[in-house]
């Protein structure tokens, strides 16, 4: 119709355009970002999503309790010190999500080596983490983000 | 033809009051095993992948979403175990019915056998006719992992098709009634996707010479042999349990009688656990038999192990 209307069409547009482009060029980003090596991101957003120092540890706590009731991976961690694991979850969350910790325990690979974790071992505890932070009423958004970082460790627990 | 029989429930001569009692019947049937497995305690799935990654059960039986094959293998099972899943969809289009039953197994996450009966009620066109195909298929995942790997999940398949009503496809030139499909498939699902929400993106590549799928049987005078086809699935994951779509599936032309088209569709899935799932779609499916622009809804309900 008139000049105007088009102009704020096509600038509509562009912007959706954009829009599109950089939340496509984010995810194979996001995904590929350090493989193998676990720095933590230059943003604490992830960390205060989470409900910063007192949310993770009430993941944490969550995460326990369903790692016990999963009857398919709790042998695994009948040696385990619980109170040592629980310190070093948090931790590592903690530093994963950009939040100010430093990790303290070991790498993963060390963590399993020898344990020879299954494919269908590392999944039963992701659900249960998911189960976990769905307790916790973590947003799905957020629970992505999160899992999206622990699931690049894989390759370092599972078969070692 | 079986003009005079119907045995297993079907929309024939008094079609209205049959099929509104077979309905209300498979109604009543998927409510109740809904409800079984709604229960907690039957929802209770050994088999470790995660929710909603075994898919939905696609026409030909294969995992998938409702007409595409897509890479992964159905159920849950993971390398150390064994699933699969079973599956009934019924599409209600403007002059035609489209009704599948389905069954597949899946070993070790590795590959994926399966089975479908489809029916496709032709009223329209002859009163009390069904076209009607058996389609044996097998799927062999050759690499990577729909979510923990760089790569897709890329999954080779063959699709063993025989219409056992082939008299009508016959009589407008199609050439054989059996035939086999192959595609190559390949998956992906981005856990932090868009907008932080998970992403599901599948292409598949299908060599295939069917006639609307094989329904119409196999190469016709148009074009007797097999030729390349692009099929493309994406989703979006709202949360875990539900997941919103399209699907496109390009299709040969090889019958002078009818133009045929490619189809599309989009849906809505529902994962309320790793037990049961249904599917709801809008499918487009073009001209069928010189009937244009038929689209329509299809529900298809998944049990899943």
């Amino acid at each position: 119709m008139n000049k105007k209307y088009k102009l704020q069409t096509a600038g509509a547009l562009l912007m959706m355009l954009c829009l599109l482009l950089s939340a496509c060029s984010t995810a194979p980003k996001l995904a590929k970002a350090s493989p193998g090596t676990h720095s933590a991101p230059a943003s604490d957003e992830l960390y205060l999503e989470l409900g910063g120092q007192e949310g993770i540890q009430a993941i944490s706590h969550r995460f326990i309790k369903m790692i016990a009731a999963n009857r398919h991976v709790r042998a695994r961690f009948e040696k385990t010190d619980i109170g040592r694991f629980d310190r070093m979850f948090n931790e590592h969350i903690c530093f994963l999500s950009g939040g100010p910790c430093t990790y303290t325990g070991d790498t993963m690979a060390k963590t399993h080596g020898g344990m020879n974790i299954q494919s269908s071992e590392f999944n039963q505890m992701t659900a249960s983490l998911m189960q976990a932070m769905d307790a916790e009423k973590v947003p799905v958004t957020t629970q992505n983000k999160l899992l999206a970082i622990l699931a690049r460790m894989r390759p370092e627990i599972i078969k070692q | 033809m079986n003009t005079e029989t119907d045995s297993v429930g079907r929309c024939v001569i008094a079609r209205q009051t049959t099929c509104v009692r077979f309905q209300a019947q498979l109604i009543g049937v998927v409510l109740s095993v809904a409800t079984v497995l709604l229960s907690t305690q039957a929802a209770a799935n050994n088999n470790a992948r995660i929710i909603a990654t075994g898919g939905a059960t696609s026409i030909e039986g294969s995992a998938g979403g409702g007409i595409v094959p897509w890479a992964i293998l159905s159920g849950y099972a993971d390398e150390d175990q064994k699933g699969g899943a079973a599956a009934v969809s019924h599409l209600v289009l403007d002059d035609f019915d489209f009704s599948t039953l389905a069954v597949s197994y899946n070993l070790g996450n590795r590959v994926e056998f399966s089975a479908a009966r489809q029916r496709f009620d032709i009223d329209s066109v002859a009163a009390s006719e069904e076209l009607e195909q058996n389609v044996f298929g097998v799927k062999l995942r050759l690499a990577g992992d729909l979510i923990y790997t760089h790569i897709p999940q890329v999954s080779l398949g063959i699709q063993y098709k025989r219409n056992t009503t082939f008299t009508i496809p016959q009589s407008v030139s199609a050439v054989d009634n059996s035939d086999v499909d192959f595609y190559l498939a390949a998956s992906k699902l981005w856990l932090n996707g868009p907008f932080n929400r998970s992403l599901f993106i599948n292409g598949t590549l299908r060599a295939t010479r069917a006639n609307q799928i094989g329904l119409m049987g196999f190469g016709g005078d148009l074009n007797r042999d097999h030729e390349p086809v692009v099929e493309l699935s994406a989703g979006v994951f709202i949360n875990r349990h539900w997941v919103v779509g399209a699907e496109y599936r390009q299709k040969p032309d090889n019958l002078s009688f009818a133009k045929e088209d490619d189809w599309r569709d989009v849906f809505v899935g529902w994962f309320p656990n790793k037990r049961l799932s249904m599917v709801l779609s809008w499918a487009s499916l073009g001209s069928i038999a010189g009937f244009d622009d038929q689209s329509g809804l299809q529900l298809s309900v998944q049990i899943s192990q």
